[in-house]
């Protein structure tokens, strides 16, 4: 088309001088080559990996399959999007003259395939990069770590072991939510007269959160059985020591649950106290009725941290000898002179805790939404 | 643009060069460790003109005092100094770390450890041994009062151990309790343990508990002990060099009746005194 004044249109029109198509070529072939690259380090870190084994058999061949199975997908994912983005490249390169707009949507989708494989490149680096830790040194630092049979060796223990974990654990919990009630009480309790009561509560506070737990639990476990302090003086042998284990964690965890109450109960307003007295509640009863329930709702995602806090520090209880994961695995791995029983114990809390987690997020999130009016 | 694009392909570059060195790298390391580097004959200290010595305290008798800075006395403290004076060096530095990473090779940097170590074939895969200097079974450590006069006796006890020992094997695998023992990560908690009434009796080298009743002054006391035929020997990182150096000096103080002379003044009671059960 000629313009009025028979000048003709310029090859290249002024729009497109302005806002040029990008066809993102340069990126697409650097995506492909380190596409491949990475692809080819993965490679080699799995046959490393591989090599190291050491297992023979069997084990060996499902090993190998399943290597292989990791490495073959992620070359073929990172070739095929490496390809597509030099493919929309080039397409893009190709439409400009006939149609700009469809020109333009394949530079940008030649931009994003360049961008997944920069993504999952940073992903297969990671897997390549634990491969290549695990079979350093031929192989020494993956049998410190999951050397199977010393995990197999293991395995019972660690079933006995965590077992008593999982009861100190939910026993301890359960009082805490008692205890960490009254200290929080305690602590906000009104008036002059109260004055004492809150002077107490605060340092029983102030002296058990400051406390390094595990002396708490030394001084508790070891001290209350020489001093024959009741009741536990009722008590015999292993049931003994599971409730002074347990009263030990209690002692500690109620101090930092107390202060999570505390802050529940002074973000609930004061207008529901001045409302809930006018109404002609006691104190108590106001307490009870009115801002405890409140304020519980509101703390339950910092209490469940607290909980996974107090669930990892069962594990501080084989200092007095108690036989629960931690003792077992340390056990385990000093006849066999490796750690990897000690990991398997770590991944037993792990399982417990992720779980817990993941719930308290849930929670976090729901209550954002009900705030926000959703 | 075609400068951003060059730019690309550049980083693109040197992350594949820069990976492919790592790997290289984790080549190297691989054969350094493998194959350690050999020192001239006769000793060589980690650290210039000092003895670099381990052991896991407490250990009354053989180490003497709660502070490595601050060691008093022992049959293993004078043993350290004899091997200083005999190599010729002008400092000694004594290291604390807890017994089971010693004796699992988990312990880095030292001349020699020298902590009441029994010299056992499974220890030999991971840590080299200098000759025995020592010989002990396992004897059992009650509150004072308590009888055990018979295996039955030992067996209805609840017993603690010290992870990573012999003793923890021997109650275990030989001695088989009614109740499982329980596992301490140090001798202190142990023995406050039995103190505070959680145990009835621990089971230790016969020599160290001779010791720890002694200390105790009349509270715990040693009223058996097992036949084990264990003998302590020193340990050595695994390829150390130093081996044929300690283990001359070793041999002369057992010759020259030194080595019985410090188990005289440091170890005060008779292990042979103490009744032997066999179970």
């Amino acid at each position: 088309m000629a313009l009025a004044g028979g000048i003709a249109e310029p090859a290249v029109p002024a729009i497109q001088r302005l806002h040029p198509i990008k066809t993102r070529l340069g990126l697409s072939i650097a995506a492909l080559v380190a596409g491949l690259v990475v692809s080819a380090l993965t490679a080699i870190a799995l046959y490393r990996f591989d090599d190291s084994l050491g297992v023979v058999g069997g084990a060996r061949t499902a090993w190998a399959v399943g290597l292989v199975a990791i490495g073959t997908t992620v070359t073929v994912v990172l070739a095929v999007c490496g390809v597509l983005a030099v493919a929309r490249s080039v397409r893009a390169a190709r439409l400009i003259p006939d149609d700009r707009v469809a020109a333009r949507a394949s530079g940008a989708a030649a931009k994003d395939w360049a961008w997944y494989v920069a993504g999952l490149s940073v992903t297969a680096l990671v897997i390549a990069f634990l491969a290549f830790f695990l079979s350093a040194n031929n192989g020494a630092v993956r049998n410190q770590y999951l050397d199977w049979d010393a995990i197999d060796a293991y395995r019972p223990s660690l079933w006995k072991g965590f077992w008593l974990n999982i009861k100190v654990f939910v026993v301890a919990e359960i009082l805490v939510l008692v205890w960490g009630l009254v200290l929080a009480l305690a602590r906000i309790f009104p008036g002059k007269a109260g004055r004492p009561v809150r002077f107490l509560a605060v340092a029983y506070i102030d002296l058990f959160r400051g406390f390094p737990a595990i002396i708490t639990i030394y001084l508790i476990v070891l001290g209350f059985q020489a001093g024959d302090v009741p009741p536990f003086n009722q008590l015999q042998g292993d049931t003994k020591l599971f409730w002074l284990c347990t009263t030990s964690l209690v002692l500690v965890y109620g101090a930092y649950v107390a202060e999570v109450y505390r802050a529940g109960l002074e973000s609930i307003h004061w207008s529901q106290t001045a409302a809930a007295r006018s109404l002609g509640l006691s104190y108590g009863q106001t307490m009870r009725h009115v801002v405890t329930p409140q304020a519980v709702r509101r703390i339950i995602p910092p209490l469940l941290n607290d909980f996974i806090g107090l669930q990892k520090d069962t594990a501080l209880l084989s200092v007095v000898g108690l036989l629960e994961v931690l003792n077992r695995a340390r056990l385990t791995s000093n006849r066999l002179f490796n750690l990897s029983p000690n990991l398997a114990a770590g991944v037993a809390f792990v399982v417990i805790t992720i779980p817990l987690a993941r719930f308290t997020d849930w929670l976090v999130a729901r209550q954002a939404r009900a705030r926000a009016g959703g | 643009m075609a400068l951003r694009k060059f730019g690309v392909v550049l980083l693109a570059g040197a992350l594949a060069v820069g990976f492919a060195a790592c790997g290289d790298d984790g080549e190297e390391t691989g054969s350094t460790t493998t194959a350690p580097a050999t020192g001239e004959a006769g000793f060589t200290p980690v650290t210039a003109d000092t003895l670099t010595v381990v052991t896991s305290l407490p250990a009354p008798g053989f180490w003497n005092g709660d502070d490595p800075a601050a060691i008093t006395g022992g049959y293993e403290y004078e043993i350290a100094l004899a091997l200083q004076d005999r190599l010729g060096l002008a400092n000694m530095k004594v290291l604390n770390v807890s017994f089971d990473q010693l004796v699992a090779g988990q312990v880095g940097d030292f001349d020699v450890a020298l902590s009441q170590v029994t010299i056992t074939d499974e220890r030999k895969q991971v840590v080299d041994f200098t000759v025995p200097y020592f010989e002990s079974d396992q004897g059992v450590l009650v509150k004072a009062g308590t009888k055990v006069a018979t295996v039955d006796d030992a067996k209805a006890l609840q017993w603690g151990v010290q992870s990573g020992t012999t003793g923890a094997d021997y109650v275990a695998d030989v001695l088989k309790p009614d109740h499982e023992a329980q596992v301490f990560q140090d001798l202190s908690a142990g023995f406050a343990a039995l103190e505070a009434g959680q145990l009835d009796a621990f089971m230790m080298d016969t020599a160290i508990v001779l010791a720890q009743a002694r200390e105790s002054n009349g509270a715990q006391e040693v009223v058996a002990q097992f036949k084990t035929g264990e003998q302590y020997g020193g340990i050595l990182p695994k390829g150390s060099t130093n081996a044929d150096a300690i283990n001359a000096i070793l041999d002369e103080l057992k010759s020259d009746g030194s080595l019985s002379a410090f188990a005289e003044k440091w170890l005060g009671g008779d292990p042979s005194a103490v009744p032997v059960l066999t179970p």
